[in-house]
């Protein structure tokens, strides 16, 4: 019984100051891309939209949307590969050591889509594991700029090669600043 | 001041990272599927009429998968292999996993591999080489074992309540031999109140004594028809 009278309790107070907030961020993908032995490098921009909930200086829980235009030729044999559509699930870790600065650690998980150009194959999905850190700057009640670093573990969708599937691993680093606005 | 300084240092990061991306022209990470063909398909592949494990074997086919990145692969599972006549298969042959199976004692059958209805071998004439003739059939008791050619006869004695097992030794028309034909056979007898037959095993159970006409048909095509005169002791 406590047990229901406390979690309540507890779960006010991760959120005692909590907000709403949307926001926008733009990031600078460097994807590795690991097919067995071989690997292959890639920088695309990509562009986040963001909404979400909770006290940045304690928990607070996040949904974006990104869109990435990759012009690599990771899968794509004639042509390029194309766009990705992304939706992610974050939960934060936030402090306040003052300074209007407000560091956090956050983990989620994401799925999403690409555009590919193959004979068997004309998207492949994918779902990630994301870990990152970074800080908000807190310029008023209404505004934050964030500044970080996000790490993401991607599996690509089985491709088939008639004799073998393949497997498609990528790591993501994705340094990106970005603009919220609470409400 | 503080404002200023920290609101252009985002817009700075901003048209840095819009400046970044890979554009390359390399060959992908991962190869495309060129093309897909059936080993040797311009020669035609023959298959016996009858399989016998060890003995007579089935004629394989594999298909040769060419990729971008100018390797090459085998590959025979998750294939549909197809007559070029539209059904799934021919009437006459089976292919499973790049194995003939024929189900006639002649036919010909031109057989193409698809992967997902996207990749198409050009097609494989596939001759099924026919069984022509019956060697010689086999009358086994418990104690003793006689080969007959046929058309001929046998004087045979066996016990009360004893049968008698009958096999078929037969000749391809590349006259390879095949012993013990167990596929697509029928076994009669000319007279059930002498000797009845199992059809399909030629296990014979003998009722009295009398003579008894024993036909092996095998694809109702090739037959052989041996005499038994049979004693009961």
């Amino acid at each position: 019984m406590r047990v229901f009278i406390f979690l309540p309790l507890f779960y006010i107070s991760l959120f005692a100051e909590a907000a709403s907030y949307i926001g926008l961020s733009l990031e600078s993908s460097t994807e590795l891309f690991v097919l067995k032995d071989e690997s292959r490098n890639a920088t695309t921009p990509q562009y986040k939209i963001k909404a979400g909930y909770g006290d940045i200086g304690a928990f607070s829980v996040e949904a974006s949307f990104s869109y990435m235009n990759y012009a690599t030729d990771i899968f794509t044999f004639n042509g390029h590969d194309g766009r990705a559509l992304m939706l992610d699930i974050t939960l934060f870790k936030g402090w306040d050591p003052g300074y209007d600065l407000y560091p956090y650690v956050d983990a989620g998980i994401g799925m999403g889509d690409m555009k590919v150009n193959r004979e068997l194959e004309n998207s492949l999905t994918f779902s990630s594991f994301n870990f990152g850190t970074g800080v908000r700057y807190v310029i008023n009640h209404t505004y934050d700029f964030d500044i970080g670093m996000n790490y993401k573990l991607r599996t690509w969708q089985t491709i088939a090669l008639i004799k073998d599937n393949v497997h498609v691993t990528s790591h993501l680093l994705n340094p990106y600043v970005g603009i919220n606005y609470h409400f | 001041m503080k404002f200023s300084t920290l609101t252009l240092l985002p817009i700075s990061l901003s048209l840095f990272f819009l400046g970044c991306g890979t554009e390359s022209n390399e060959p992908p990470l991962v190869p495309e599927i060129l093309k897909i063909e059936i080993n040797d398909y311009n020669t035609t592949a023959n298959a016996y009429a009858l399989y016998v494990e060890n003995e007579i074997p089935k004629t394989e086919m594999h298909i040769n998968v060419f990729y971008s990145d100018d390797t090459e692969a085998t590959a025979t599972e998750d294939l549909d292999w197809v007559s070029l006549d539209g059904s799934d298969i021919s009437q006459d042959i089976l292919v499973t996993n790049g194995e003939i199976t024929a189900f006639r004692n002649h036919g010909d059958a031109n057989v193409t591999a698809t992967f997902r209805e996207k990749f198409k071998t050009p097609a494989r004439h596939v001759h099924i080489i026919p069984l022509t003739k019956i060697l010689s059939v086999t009358a086994q008791t418990d104690a003793n074992t006689s080969e007959l050619t046929p058309s001929t006869e046998l004087n045979i004695s066996v016990p009360t309540g004893e049968s008698i097992k009958m096999l078929a030794d037969g000749q391809f028309e590349d006259e390879k031999n095949i012993t013990t034909i167990n596929q697509s056979i029928i076994w009669t007898s000319s007279n059930y109140d002498v000797a009845t037959i199992n059809s399909i095993t030629g296990q014979m159970n003998v009722i009295k004594t009398g003579a008894v006409d024993i036909n092996v048909s095998v694809y109702n095509e090739v037959n052989a028809t041996v005499t038994l005169n049979i004693t009961i002791k």
